[in-house]
């Protein structure tokens, strides 16, 4: 998943690459060919590929006898009924079985096995290449920008505890440590209130969230995980480009947090922030069709308490049709206005400025297949003209994902991503990538993949590192436990 | 003089109506089913299990014609308009045997109500599953030497038999809610008797060629033969 | 003789209260249970069993993907989880165990839903199905299981294991890697993929792991699957139905029970 929170951490990318000189890659496709050969090889003719066997662990499988597809179509990617258990506060869809699976009544105090609310997920790429079209462009930190490919696993450790508390009464906490970002800590945590005034007439989220846990695209449940992008120490500049779901990223060059920092224009931000705190209630008062959301934050990238007075504040309305045979879809819009959550340098100082975001998004299952993609636009407002001279104060990202299953143990995963970059006008660089993952489950819950990321834009002039990254190659594992 | 009078009488009331019954206007369709070919050997397919005693190959869907008559053996023909009804019979159980690894009859046709009987006659297991669409008739194990199990078949339609263990083995059942079919002999002859005269569909199904309808005029009383041939290409899916 | 008369007056009393208790737990069958029961199932059943009950919910297909098991088809399947002869519908005690244990691995427990509620999705399932109304099933006759294995019980459950060729599907020591099944023969009534149950691990066990639970899924078999039913071959000898059972609990470790 990845914080990939803002600030931009200076200390993140300046790691000194000395042993790279025999890990050189002679060409894209060789790795490529090499890799993916490679890893058939190991599996094939190992495992029964047709038919499922009921392995199952982490939290919520543990505590429900399940196997990870009654809920997921692949994890972390939620199929209907998991996300009808989400919203319920982790709680059977239809049920407030909160106060009584797998609990242990205790006098008055009633828990659950610890093992019941836990989950730890370990992944990382084993292996990581890169491909540029200009190696070591002037402005890059040595060793950033090359051709090389580069050793990794771990590199996100995850644990995490969820569960019900007592009947309509849910807790999530998540840790993560993350290797490539240095940084350990907590993740998201909030707690819930569920079936508020009736069924599912409301449902209060408390904490550290991801607005966007419910909407029809969920930041955090991407197939093709986040690459984080490397910046130059001194100058923050992108040297080397990140690979995420842009609809959901910042595609600002040149904003600034509240602090002061830079904004990664990768991080996903706002409503498609990875975590923000703040207080959410959704509920679907009408039926399973429609569902509102609507939410207060402290503010954009604001890490602990508000610098200011201003909150944010989001809303969001999702259509769904599911009762047809296999399928299910939704439909969803957000609004997202911020108040003074960011701030653009004027030349001589940081200015408060607004930064609003508008997005739509739709998803649709079908048996193996899973489409999904959302359009985000930005804008900065309530800025002094003077401070906007430089800066492009629009921007927009659209992401499109599809997921099948081809045989039961075999995912292919395609994603599109495409920024219209703002922000300032020297900095910014749009960006289109095209990603294509083929993941085998050795278990169900063991994973391995290989991933290929190719630049859309690779063809075009330039020396900024959207253009100048024309390939990505990652083979890695992920497990959950 | 009394009990003279009324045995007379009596058989003065119950003769006449012996007579017509004897005399009833009712037909017999005779008839054989041909089938223009080609005749197929069928398809070969590998003995999964006990091949020591079932052998290691064996041929499914096949189409048996006689090579003299050009007769279709195995063809279910039924007449389900005929309005005659049926006359009250007991009716023996309907066997079904595994034998030689292989279903024996391939074809049993029956009248909802009466018994199938389950047999096996073989020294390996059999795992004898019938089902209709997706409702299991019954699923039992037969080993050697087993003793028969015996089901009645409440439901008309085509129950597909099959043996878990052996999955080239193949039959069919179908059951009837009258009397009026017959199942073609090696010939491709088969005989449906107590018809009503006039014009009845004539319904012909084969398990792998599908079904095929025929209309057929029956005279008054008496034997009607007719030769039916069953199209060349007829889509063996429409069951 | 007057305190006698009152005592059993007493037991009288008692016993017909919880006679009615027991009977007003269960709602009468009728048009509002089935309502009712549909409006439980749109909320809790619809998302894999689907909106016409027909197993094919928009998560249907998630939970086995390209192999069994699906989720059941209410309106004309075979139940595979039953206390009756192969071929028969379950009872409608049958049904209230599943939902209230769930099916590990597959269906979640609906222990949640109270009592009354279960019923009445009972209720609205069977409607769903016209044979419902037409078959009476009947359970077989389920006997109390010895306190302990005989001396030889486990030893005999050997013997009747091979007898009856379970190997086959279930393997030479039950792990559910039989020549069958390890060649992916094994088919199920969707003509899906399935795999036999690994015996050596009893908390996969869809038809449930008690001594009673395995002498049923013997005796019905699991209608749907390849798995058969063995009543008629332990006609008249159900002790050696017992020795069967010890010996499949042998095979996970367990202790005859």
């Amino acid at each position: 998943m990845g914080r990939h929170r803002v600030p931009v951490r200076r200390n993140r990318v300046a790691i000194e690459r000395e042993k790279d000189t025999d890990l050189r890659t002679h060409s894209i496709g060789a790795t490529i060919v090499q890799t993916v050969a490679g890893l058939f090889v190991v599996i094939s003719g190992t495992y029964d590929m047709s038919v499922q066997t009921a392995e199952a662990i982490p939290a919520f499988a543990r505590k429900y006898a399940l196997n990870c597809t009654t809920c997921h179509t692949a994890p972390p990617q939620l199929n209907t009924f998991g996300e009808r258990f989400l919203e319920n506060g982790y709680q059977l869809p239809g049920t407030e079985d909160g106060g009584i699976t797998g609990k242990k009544n205790l006098g008055d105090l009633s828990l659950d096995d610890f093992a019941h609310y836990t989950g730890v997920r370990l992944r990382g790429n084993v292996l990581r290449a890169h491909n540029f079209k200009q190696q070591n462009p002037p402005g890059a930190e040595s060793g950033t920008v090359q051709n090389k490919s580069e050793l990794g696993f771990p590199e996100v450790f995850s644990l995490f505890t969820a569960g019900t508390l007592s009947k309509d009464m849910g807790v999530f906490a998540e840790m993560e440590s993350n290797l490539e970002e240095g940084a350990t800590g907590i993740e998201r945590a909030f707690i819930t209130f569920n079936n508020v005034g009736g069924e599912n007439i409301a449902n209060i989220r408390i904490g550290k969230l991801d607005p966007s846990a419910v909407f029809s695209f969920s930041t955090l449940r991407q197939q093709l995980e986040f690459i984080g992008e490397s910046t130059n120490s001194s100058t923050d500049a992108v040297q080397r480009a990140g690979l995420f779901p842009l609809a959901t990223a910042a595609k600002f060059y040149g904003l600034r947090d509240r602090s002061g920092a830079v904004i990664s224009p990768y991080a996903p931000s706002l409503y498609n922030a990875v975590a923000e705190t703040g207080v959410e209630v959704r509920g679907r008062p009408f039926g399973d069709w429609f569902m509102y959301q609507v939410g207060v934050l402290n503010g954009s990238n604001e890490g602990f308490g508000d610098s200011n007075k201003g909150k944010d504040f989001y809303g969001a309305i999702r259509l769904d049709y599911a009762r047809s045979a296999n399928f299910s879809a939704s439909l969803s819009g957000f609004a997202y206005l911020g108040n003074s959550n960011a701030t653009v340098f004027d030349g001589t100082r940081n200015v408060d400025a607004n930064w609003n975001r508008y997005g739509a998004a739709a998803h649709l299952r079908y048996k193996m297949l899973d489409l999904h993609g959302m359009y985000t636009l930005d804008r900065i407002t309530h800025a002094p003209t003077a401070a906007l001279s430089n800066f492009d104060t629009t921007a927009s990202g659209v992401t499109v994902a599809l997921d099948a299953y081809v045989t039961n143990r075999t995912l292919l995963s395609l994603r599109y991503d495409n920024m219209d970059a703002g922000g300032d006008l020297t900095q910014r660089t749009s960006q289109t990538f095209a990603g294509m993952q083929i993941k085998h489950y050795l278990r169900s819950n063991v994973a391995v993949y290989a991933r290929h990321d190719l630049n859309l834009r690779r063809a075009e002039e330039g020396n900024a590192a959207a253009r100048n990254l024309r390939h990505a190659v990652f083979v890695g594992i992920d497990i959950s436990y | 003089m009394k009990p003279i009078l009324l045995t007379v009488t009596l058989c003065v009331m119950l003769g006449p109506s012996a007579l017509l019954r004897a005399e009833s206007p009712m037909s017999t369709l005779v008839g054989r089913i041909t089938y223009p070919g080609p005749i197929e050997s069928g398809q070969v397919v590998a003995v999964t299990r006990d091949s020591s005693f079932c052998g290691t190959t064996t041929a499914i869907h096949t189409v048996t014609v006689n090579a003299k008559t050009r007769g279709l053996q195995g063809a279910v023909v039924s007449i389900d308009d005929n309005t005659v009804p049926a006359t009250d019979l007991p009716r023996r159980p309907l066997v079904l045997t595994n034998t030689r690894c292989a279903f024996s009859p391939r074809i049993v046709v029956g009248e909802v109500g009466q018994q199938l009987e389950i047999r096996n006659d073989d020294p390996v297991m059999h795992n004898t599953h019938i089902s209709m669409g997706p409702r299991t008739f019954v699923n039992v194990a037969m080993i050697p030497a087993s003793r028969p199990v015996e089901k009645p078949l409440k439901q008309p339609g085509i129950y597909l038999v099959q043996c878990d263990a052996h999955k080239f083995m193949r039959a069919t059942v179908v059951a009837f809610t009258h009397p009026f079919f017959s199942v073609t002999d090696d010939t491709g002859a088969f005989q449906i008797a107590q018809l009503t005269p006039g014009e009845h569909l004539v319904t012909v199904w084969h398990d792998t060629l599908g079904t095929f309808q025929q209309r057929v005029t029956i005279p008054a009383r008496g034997e009607v033969t007719i030769t039916i041939e069953y199209p060349a290409h007829v889509d063996a899916n429409k069951k | 003789m007057h305190r006698r008369v009152l005592r059993y007056l007493a037991i009288l009393m008692v016993t017909g209260f919880c006679a009615t208790t027991a009977q007003a737990l269960r709602p009468k069958d009728g048009r509002d249970t089935i309502t009712e029961g549909h409006r439980i199932y749109d909320r809790a059943c619809v998302w894999c069993h689907g909106t016409e009950g027909k197993g094919d919910g928009p998560s249907g297909w998630s939970i086995g993907r390209y192999a069994a098991p699906r989720p059941r088809d209410f309106t004309a399947e075979s139940y595979k989880l039953r206390s009756t002869p192969s071929g028969e519908l379950p009872t409608d005690q049958d049904l209230f165990r599943t939902i209230t244990q769930g099916i590990p691995g597959f269906m979640p427990s609906y222990r949640s839903l109270n009592e009354q509620e279960r019923w009445q999705v009972i209720a609205y399932l069977k409607s769903l199905n016209p044979a419902f109304e037409q078959e009476q099933p009947t359970p077989i006759v389920l006997p109390s299981p010895p306190l302990f294995p005989s001396g030889n019980g486990i030893t005999n459950g050997r013997a009747l294991y091979a007898k009856y060729e379970c190997r086959t599907c279930h393997g030479d020591n039950g792990a559910g890697d039989g020549p069958e099944s390890k060649a992916g023969h094994l088919r199920d009534a969707h003509n899906l993929p399935i795999t036999a149950t690994d015996l050596t691990d009893p908390s996969s066990f869809k038809n449930g792991a008690t001594p009673h639970d395995l002498y049923r899924s013997i005796m019905t078999g699991l209608d749907g699957t390849p798995m058969p039913a063995y009543a008629d071959q332990f006609a008249g000898q159900e002790e050696a139905a017992w020795d069967l059972v010890w010996y499949l609990q042998s095979l996970s470790g367990q202790p005859g029970r």
